[in-house]
């Protein structure tokens, strides 16, 4: 569908049964419910698109790490 | 966070997911973590081939739910911290975990953790897939 400049897609979602089982099991509210499935249809929609390798995942949280550890490491002692 | 960005980790979403919104479940941080990955947005973007906005948007909604602590939340753990990690850059995590006892360390690089100590002063060392199915037998 495009709409002037906006083009929107749907694309379908598989909900894993282990968040439907937990959410029969905790008893967890509609509300939460719905927050739970937006998070993770976010990051199955973002992970769809993605090109990100596991190694290079590994190599961008390590940089992560060593960066906010430089700036932690002054305070160890 | 970065890992669930990997389109074949369908276990690290789900285990995000379920810990990101489970009642008796607090998600923590240390703030300056938040703050780099902040910082490394734009290139983990380019390397994903998302656009920056995308990201920025799932790391809005996703990181609405975990509270960032300080250093000052965690400063006087950090040097005993030390001791229980294979490498240093781990330490933040073990030291917030330690000011937060009893609580849970979840990750994929187990090792760097020295997990029988952290566990004698209450901290649990676990993968995301352990995490999950405890969580799903309400341990």
């Amino acid at each position: 569908m495009s709409c002037g400049t906006m083009v929107t897609e749907t694309v379908p979602v598989e909900i894993p049964a282990e968040i439907l089982e937990l959410a029969e099991r905790s008893g967890i509210s509609r509300e939460k419910m719905g927050a739970l499935l937006r998070s993770f249809a976010v990051l199955e929609v973002l992970a769809s698109s993605s090109k990100l390798s596991k190694k290079e995942a590994d190599k961008l949280s390590r940089e992560i790490k060593i960066a906010a550890w430089k700036r932690l490491s002054p305070y160890k002692h | 966070m970065i890992s669930s960005l990997v389109s074949t980790e369908g276990i690290t979403r789900t285990s995000l997911a379920i810990l990101l919104h489970t009642d008796n479940c607090e998600v923590v941080a240390p703030a300056e973590l938040s703050e780099e990955l902040r910082a490394h947005s734009k290139e983990i973007s380019a390397k994903a081939g998302l656009t920056h906005q995308q990201l920025e948007e799932a790391l809005d909604r996703l990181l609405e739910n975990v509270e960032f602590v300080p250093l000052s939340g965690y400063n006087s753990s950090l040097k005993g911290a030390l001791k229980l990690v294979r490498d240093e850059t781990d330490a933040p995590f073990a030291a917030l975990a330690l000011a937060r006892s009893p609580s849970t360390i979840i990750t994929y690089n187990k090792k760097h953790f020295k997990s029988r100590e952290l566990l004698r002063l209450g901290v649990q060392v676990l993968t995301p897939a352990v995490a999950l199915s405890r969580s799903r037998r309400g341990d």
